[in-house]
């Protein structure tokens, strides 16, 4: 039977509660298994709370789990509204999402009138929360970067910072600045997505993203080779999409946007305009063929992705990740064999792929810009560190 | 299981509040198993219909109002 694909995240429903005070809130709850001293697991249903430094149990927790009450350290937490309590702290090992294992300290009180508490203390520093208010739930996972992996993350968006704000010393002559700028923003905002799947650990939906970075820096190299040219050819062809998309949303009688275009008084007024200049450019972007007719381009390039890949040196990365990531994406029968994509299985493998093509545009154009020999070698280093 | 009872848990918060407060509660199957003053108490009940063990415990606050911060 088909089902969802389980990972390591647990999802926790908040609980809605009348209070004295605010009315009715939602209170957010967690599900932790907290180990004993004869190796047993008990689960515990206990409240989320971000403002409290440690954990809190109540004293009959320390019995059931058969803990030493008075062996762990001794402090006393503060409240409002009660008066000081007298606490053990214990590192008692804990299981969330009923894989990640960790010890946590949990402060033991020295009687019952306390409520228990997932407080921040190899909680918060340990693992990643998302409060999701729309749903009203919790998630809960691993943190979505490691170490290695977050050194290179913030060195990318400091070296990006870096060539951003000196953007204007960019001597890249027009429009192959303005179109230099395009591929640059499109980058990060690809980059951004990816991201955005890896922290909610979806990151086996990253062939796409990896597909389209591929792509994007692709286009970039060969555009950068020979910017001028190649960055007017990139503009005028706009005009081609502009007017075959014009022509299909007007003539689609389906959709909000096709109803208010055909009620466009001047429709015909701006399909001619769009005509105009889809005529002018037209004769660069149609090809012949031998029996006389012939077809427009499909893009500004005039050639497929792989002729463009080998063209421009990345064949045998065409073959390992363009290939790969499209069967993915097309739901090619042998991609859909396995759960997780063939490449890009690790998420340090995605991220460093994907801020991979990023660091290359970001290389290309920093060749006019001045960077310091630790920020050219680096991103120097994850344009070719890919999987 | 514990994912069904965890769920059930939230599903019926108004009434377990209003029934059980200052309580501990063990459950399991949407069932509440143990009912106690302590952990230590609940869980002994729900060992009687659950031997082995697998229950969510739960102290079921009877004050919401209470902010609990910092340690000395």
């Amino acid at each position: 039977m088909p089902r969802r694909m389980s990972f390591i995240m647990a999802v926790h429903k908040w609980r809605r509660r009348r209070t004295k005070h605010f009315g009715e809130v939602w209170i957010p709850f967690a599900h932790i298994e907290i180990q004993g001293a004869n190796g047993h697991y008990q689960a515990f249903s206990l409240q989320i709370d971000s403002g409290a430094v440690v954990s809190l149990l109540r004293r009959s927790v320390a019995d059931l789990l058969e803990v030493d009450l008075a062996s762990g350290r001794r402090i006393q937490l503060g409240s409002v509204g009660a008066g000081p309590t007298v606490a053990y702290v214990h590192d008692l090992l804990t299981r969330f999402a009923d894989s990640i294992v960790h010890p946590v300290p949990f402060a033991i009180a020295d009687r019952e009138s306390v409520p228990n508490l997932l407080g921040r203390l190899g909680v918060f520093d340990r693992l990643q929360f998302d409060f999701d208010p729309s749903l009203e739930e919790t998630l809960i996972m691993p943190p979505w970067l490691g170490q290695a992996d977050r050194k290179i993350w913030e060195f990318l968006l400091d070296t990006e910072r870096h060539i951003l704000d000196r953007w204007d010393e960019n001597d890249l002559p027009e429009p192959a600045g303005e179109v230099a700028n395009r591929f640059i923003r499109r980058g990060e905002q690809l980059l951004a997505a990816a991201v955005g799947l890896m922290k909610l650990h979806r990151d086996y939906a990253g062939p796409p993203f990896v597909r389209s970075l591929f792509e994007l820096a692709l286009q970039f190299e060969y555009l950068m080779q020979d910017p001028v040219p190649r960055a007017r050819e990139y503009l005028d062809f706009a005009h081609i999409t502009r007017y075959e998309r014009f022509k299909t949303i007007t003539q689609s009688p389906h959709g909000q946007v096709s109803r208010q275009l055909a009620s466009d008084l001047n429709l015909k007024e701006r399909r001619d305009q769009l005509k105009i200049e889809y005529d002018r450019v037209h004769p660069r972007f149609f090809h012949r063929n031998k029996g006389g007719g012939g077809r427009v381009a499909r893009n500004w390039y005039g050639k497929s992705i792989r002729s463009l890949a080998d063209e421009v040196g990345w064949l045998g990365e065409y073959k390992l990740l363009y290939a790969t990531s499209s069967d993915w994406l097309h739901g090619d029968p042998f991609s859909t064999e396995f759960a997780v994509p063939l490449v890009s299985t690790d998420p340090s493998i995605l991220l460093r792929d994907c801020i991979g093509y990023y660091a290359r545009m970001l290389l290309r154009v920093s060749e006019r810009i001045i960077l310091t020999a630790e920020q050219h070698d680096a991103l120097k280093m994850m344009a070719e560190d890919m999987s | 299981m514990r994912d069904q009872d965890f769920a059930w848990l939230a599903e019926h918060g108004p009434e377990l509040y209003r029934e059980y407060a200052g309580k501990w509660i063990a459950v399991r199957e949407g069932k509440i198993i143990g009912v106690g003053d302590t952990a230590t108490e609940a869980a002994e009940k729900a060992r009687s219909k659950a031997e082995d063990g697998d229950f969510i415990l739960e102290a079921v606050d009877a004050e919401a109002d209470v902010i609990y911060y910092g340690c000395a």
